[in-house]
């Protein structure tokens, strides 16, 4: 898929992701990359900036193997903030869809 | 690779950005990592999912970036609510803003140094500053013989307080002339300076010569061949003078040289 694309969409799954349970890295990056292709590498430092926006929190929790692990939460900002995108991304995709359905019944 | 390698060479790429920054990234990578392993990937599997390290550390250091930033915006935004608490700090403020200020005019001169002077050998500063001063004094002098000729008038002409009165505001037209014409040679050094960075009559004073002398008189050539003649007469004094400023101030050195050894 274009990495334009992919881009765009990233911020948005992380957060959906995030959203609908607390979650630590590499589970992360098994959902998200179940939905969007991307390089694992390149997830970590979009955690790490939306962080710092205040769009998650991190926290320490024990694991049943192994030592405790960063957990992240989605803040409240954070919410606010998906919904303002979610809604953003179905407009936009709704109408790049009408547009190309438009195409299909011209010709 | 295997981890610890990675771990070292992405460390490595990213030592512009903060240490504890880095520590915590690397921990969690390395979370990621063996997390993978215990999923069933080996750990050579493991580091190619992240791809090439350098668009890795590229990418890091863009994310870190944007927080940077956020982190210069917060304090501000701090110091801004604090003084609206607290208006006795305006006062701390106007210091502040009075720094910056100075800070901002040391930068200037600063960056005026490196830019227009920095390439130039202390004997052509002193030559500048010699053209400078005689720029300055030259132009009193005209300036100084108009002023005592009109007095002279207004003795004749006026008498008593009236006099003194007259005399005190044509001094003051004097001087407003002569700042005047002093900030105008500080421009055309500027400009001089800037358009040809070399320390010579001609190219400090041809231009604002030229616009002075109008520029119907462009290819004027008695205009030239004056300027050029004051330019070399010029010239020489002042490299003269400037060569033995420079003798002096070998030979100072010399001596706070040999003095030093002497102490040794």
């Amino acid at each position: 898929m274009n990495t334009q694309f992919k881009k765009g969409v990233l911020e948005l799954v992380v957060m959906e992701v995030v959203s609908r349970h607390d979650i630590y890295g590499y589970e992360l990056v098994k959902q998200v990359c179940e939905v969007v292709h991307v390089n694992e590498g390149t997830i970590y430092p979009l955690l790490k900036r939306m962080t710092n926006e205040e769009y998650f929190e991190t926290y320490l929790k024990e694991s049943s193997e192994g030592p405790s692990r960063k957990y992240y939460r989605i803040t409240v900002k954070g919410l606010e903030q998906l919904i303002e995108l979610k809604k953003e991304w179905l407009e936009f995709s709704y109408s790049v869809n009408q547009f190309f359905k438009e195409g299909i019944k011209d010709e | 690779m295997n981890k610890e390698t990675f771990i070292a060479n992405l460390r490595s790429k990213l030592n512009t950005l903060d240490a504890k920054e880095v520590d915590d990234m690397m921990a969690e990578y390395s979370e990621y990592i063996d997390d993978k392993i215990n999923d069933g990937a080996t750990e050579e599997e493991a580091i190619e999912g992240f791809g090439n390290i350098d668009d890795l550390a590229y990418e890091i250091i863009d994310a870190y970036k944007v927080d940077k930033e956020e982190t210069v915006q917060t304090p501000k935004k701090e110091t801004s609510s604090q003084s609206n608490i607290a208006p006795k700090q305006s006062s701390s403020n106007v210091i502040d803003m009075l720094i910056e200020f100075i800070q901002k005019c040391f930068d200037y001169i600063g960056n005026f140094y490196h830019d227009y002077l920095s390439h130039l050998t202390t004997g052509e500063i002193i030559k500048l500053l010699i053209i400078f001063i005689l720029a300055i004094t030259l132009i009193r002098i005209p300036l100084a013989l108009i002023q005592f000729f009109i007095i002279f008038i207004i003795d004749f002409v006026t008498l008593g307080t009236i006099q003194g009165l007259v005399e005190f505001i044509v001094g003051i037209i004097f001087n407003i002339v002569y700042l005047i014409s002093i900030v105008v040679i500080s421009i055309s050094f500027y400009k001089g300076l800037r358009d040809k960075g070399d320390v010579d009559f001609s190219t400090l004073f041809k231009s604002p010569f030229k616009y002075f002398s109008g520029k119907k008189d462009e290819n004027d050539q008695s205009t030239n061949d004056t300027i050029d003649m004051v330019n070399d007469t010029i010239n020489t004094t002042v490299t003269t003078a400037s060569k033995a400023i420079e003798d002096i101030i070998a030979k100072a050195k010399e001596r706070t040289a040999n003095k030093a050894e002497k102490g040794e």
